[in-house]
């Protein structure tokens, strides 16, 4: 069976617009938005829920449940990192950036409707992008060895501390306690723990999500309940309509170019395992700063749309680009990847080479459901988001308590465990230590994502190597790669003396 | 007299049911890893099995009873083995372990807060052997090719605490061949990838997975330690071939047991519903599709006897971990 089978692709569509497929569409769709909503829980933990649930479901429906909810968290995700500057998702952290300003101006219907369309958007392009790679998903798995990983971790901080701009050394300063934290825990290379101090709860590291939610949901709460008033001190509630989130709908269109770059970021990080969301949505915002006018540059993270649609359409394609690894090798793109994976493998189903002649069928299932899931996510975020973004007019007092229960709540529901309470509770304090100090955070979840892999890559390229880093140069792949980080830090460096020659010269 | 003679037989009346009715509450099973690893889907795929072995036993078709998968990840699986250590031993809670990985800290005389032998170990719910495995693309077509290379071997593995890694180390010393090992992959998949692509030139893998990541044909299985060599791996040698057939004892047990001090009773009944999931036509068409090998014991006696045979084996090559 070829895998571009016209007549299975159809059955495939034909048969999600079945009245069964679009109630578990729709069902998955509606989970994933309240578990993208809530901090902490984002789809890895709807999908572990589900499990059991779809063990008694025929295979094809059971596929759609999950296509529906991994479609969409990304999508909700971004409603809370826009209003709260409280990404849903790890990877929505870098929405926030530019997102949380424009509601602070009274924008957040404009901010909601441009993130709502730019994902629904980012995830369809992303599924193109995957089925023109199914044919080849093998040959671009065995390109990425540890040495391209590497050098990618490498990119990925690079392109993150040069996107802060003047606060290049601050940044960096984030970064590397990012590193510090990330190296707390068993390592598995030396197979020695580090920094534990003798406590279990560290041996396995921090975890990510209840570090996240600390450091960007309960910080900014502190710093709300500080300064008192609501999140759009400056901005008029009337200004919140539907026009507003329509005209913010209409923004990823005007913007095409930026939409597509993301979308292409967000599927070609996508589909190495390991790397993840956080950094395609990261790497899509610094490339749409410097590749942005001179003069526009300024306005990053100051409330420029461009920084809400960049990031927003690279999250939302990689779950494309996830699937390359997890269907070809069954080596999970994702964490959500990892969950279901299981989800395939109950059902009988062995993700590997001849998956694409044994069960194409339930492929483009999966693929139809889940490029339709983003479009009803995106419509029901872009109809109830002038509502939501009322939010932001709620005063302090009212708002803090609650964000605040339902952090504890997210974070321990993770692992039913106190001490991720704890953990939140500490980098919420660190966090708006870093805010209060006018340090920008952004670098400090990219470096907990990509210090663990960087260091990994590195142990592994010098053992290949036979001690030296010299095969860094014999790749083809690699040496792109460094061409790559080197035209970053060229292209930033070129802009950064112009606008300082621009400055000086009189006009 | 009287009055204490009926308070015996109330009493009697009272305690005959509740050793009869087990299970009265629902039951968790523990997995010592997060949602979506081998551990997670045998045991998630067992459940409902497990299920309708308590239910068919009560006799009453809504027994309502369920049978909880628990994910407990954290510290490689020593945070649940604490954790089930300290339950009631009433059999409403076990756990799923992994065999020789839980029992690492005995083989290396460690103390990691629980004992491994102090268990009440009740069935097998999947086991495997190891095998050999390299590229199809790559120079090494028979085990002595890997053997003789001139220097050492280079091999993809999880890390240093990897029940594979174990496997291999064991090997590679008994045949006198020195290893360079790779680790920091996430998985066995990952590691069996990484020779594929040229990271390194052999790795060791259960032979369930080796079966599902060969179904594309890309990897050569040079050896098989089993007793007899898996029809799927036509050419591979077994230890036998190779003049050491003490490597056949290089197993991997899945294993479900209780707290310790369970009663006999719960124990076998628990043996029961195992051996039932297990041998359940639907689990063993499951088990053939997917490569997931599941295979239990007939008492729990075997079970605990199987467990100590692996672990006292790979006790003796404490040294080369």
């Amino acid at each position: 069976m070829e895998a571009l089978d016209l007549a299975v692709i159809a059955e495939a569509w034909v048969r999600l617009f079945e009245v069964d497929s679009l109630f578990y569409l729709v069902l998955g769709t509606l989970i994933g938005l309240v578990f993208g909503v809530l901090p902490g829980l984002g789809g890895t933990t709807a999908l572990a829920i589900l499990i059991p649930f779809s063990m008694n479901m025929e295979p094809g429906d059971a596929i759609i449940l999950m296509a529906g909810v991994m479609g969409v968290a990304p999508t909700s995700g971004a409603v809370t990192a826009i209003l709260l500057n409280t990404p849903g998702t790890a990877p929505n952290a870098a929405t926030t950036l530019d997102g949380y300003p424009l509601s602070q101006q009274g924008k957040a219907g404009l901010a909601i409707g441009a993130a709502a369309a730019a994902s629904g958007l980012g995830g369809i392009i992303g599924i193109i992008f995957l089925i023109a790679m199914v044919p080849i998903t093998r040959e671009i798995v065995l390109m990425f060895a540890p040495t391209e990983f590497l050098l990618l971790a490498v990119l990925g901080l690079v392109t993150v501390s040069l996107s802060t701009g003047k606060k290049f050394v601050k940044s960096l300063i984030v970064g590397l306690f990012g590193l510090i934290i990330a190296s707390v825990g068993y390592h598995e290379v030396t197979g020695e723990e580090r920094f534990t101090f003798g406590i279990d709860y560290l041996w396995d590291g921090f975890k990510l999500v209840p570090v996240m939610i600390g450091f960007f949901a309960v910080s900014e709460m502190i710093n709300l309940w500080a300064k008192r008033g609501s999140v759009a001190g400056s901005g008029e509630m009337e200004a919140i309509n539907f026009r507003q989130v329509l005209q913010g709908c209409l923004e990823p269109i005007k913007r095409w170019k930026v939409l597509l770059r993301g979308s292409a970021i967000g599927t070609g990080v996508g589909a190495l395992p390991g790397v993840g969301g956080t950094v395609a949505a990261f790497m899509a915002y610094t490339i749409a700063v410097t590749t942005a006018k001179p003069s526009e540059r300024d306005s990053f993270g100051k409330g420029n749309i461009v920084g809400v649609i960049a990031p927003e359409s690279a999250n939302n394609a990689k779950e494309g680009g996830a699937l390359v690894p997890t269907l070809a090798f069954g080596i999970p793109g994702s964490a959500e990847m990892a969950v279901f994976l299981s989800v395939l493998i109950l059902h009988g189903m062995v993700p590997g080479p001849t998956i694409m002649t044994e069960s194409l069928d339930i492929i483009w299932i999966l693929i139809a459901a889940a490029a339709a899931s983003g479009v009803i996510a995106s419509v029901i975020t872009i109809s109830a988001a002038s509502s939501i973004a009322k939010l932001t007019f709620v005063d302090s007092r009212t708002l803090v308590p609650i964000v605040l229960a339902f952090a504890m709540i997210g974070s321990y529901s993770l692992d039913n465990e106190i001490y991720d309470v704890v953990t939140t509770l500490v980098f919420g304090f660190v966090g708006f230590l870093f805010m209060r100090f006018g340090f920008p955070r952004i670098a400090f979840p990219l470096a907990i994502v990509l210090g663990p892999l960087m260091e990994t890559s590195y142990f592994q390229t010098l053992r290949i190597g036979d001690g030296t880093l010299s095969i860094l140069f014999d790749r083809p792949q690699s040496i792109v790669i460094m061409l790559l980080i080197v035209a970053c830090i060229a292209y930033y460096l070129k802009g950064f003396f112009s606008r300082s020659d621009s400055e000086e010269t009189p006009a | 007299m009287r009055f204490l003679t009926a308070l015996v037989a109330l009493g009697l009346i009272a305690s005959a049911p509740a050793q009869a009715a087990f299970p009265e509450k629902d039951i968790t099973i523990v997995i010592p890893y997060g949602p979506g690893g081998g551990f997670d889907t045998l045991t998630r795929k067992l459940s409902p099995y497990i299920e309708e072995y308590f239910r068919e036993k009560s006799g009453k078709s809504f027994n309502k009873i369920k049978v909880v998968p628990k994910n407990m990840p954290g510290a490689s699986g020593k945070k649940a083995a604490v954790y089930t250590a300290k339950q009631k031993p009433n059999g409403y809670t076990v756990q799923i372990f992994n065999i020789p990985g839980h029992g690492l800290p005995y083989i290396k005389g460690e103390n990691p807060g629980y004992d491994i032998e102090g268990y009440s170990w009740l069935n097998r719910v999947g086991g495997d052997s190891y095998v050999v495995v390299v590229s199809k693309e790559g120079p090494y077509k028979k085990l002595d090719d890997l053997v003789n290379k001139s220097g050492d071997l280079k091999i993809p593995e999880q890390g240093p605490g990897s029940t594979s890694n174990m496997a291999n180390r064991i090997t590679w010393s008994t045949l006198g061949k020195g290893g360079e090992y790779i680790y920091g992959y996430k998985s066995s998949r990952d590691y069996t990838t990484a020779v594929l692509r040229g990271d390194g030139d052999v790795t060791m893998l259960a032979s369930g997975s080796a079966k599902r990541y060969n179904k594309g044909g890309d990897y050569n299985i040079l050896a098989h330690f089993a007793d007899e060599v898996d029809p799927a791996f036509p050419g591979a040698v077994n230890g036998k071939d190779i003049g050491h057939p003490e490597l056949h004892s290089l197993g991997l047990l899945r294993i479900i047991a209780g707290p310790p001090g369970m009663s006999k009773e719960v124990m076998d009944e628990w043996n029961n519903a195992l051996s039932y999931a297990v041998n359940h036509p639907d689990i063993q068409a499951w088990s053939a599709k997917t490569g997931n090998p599941v295979k239990a014991y007939d008492t729990t006696a075997e079970t605990k006897k199987a467990l100590m045979d692996t672990l006292n084996y790979f006790k003796k090559f404490r040294d080369v971990f």
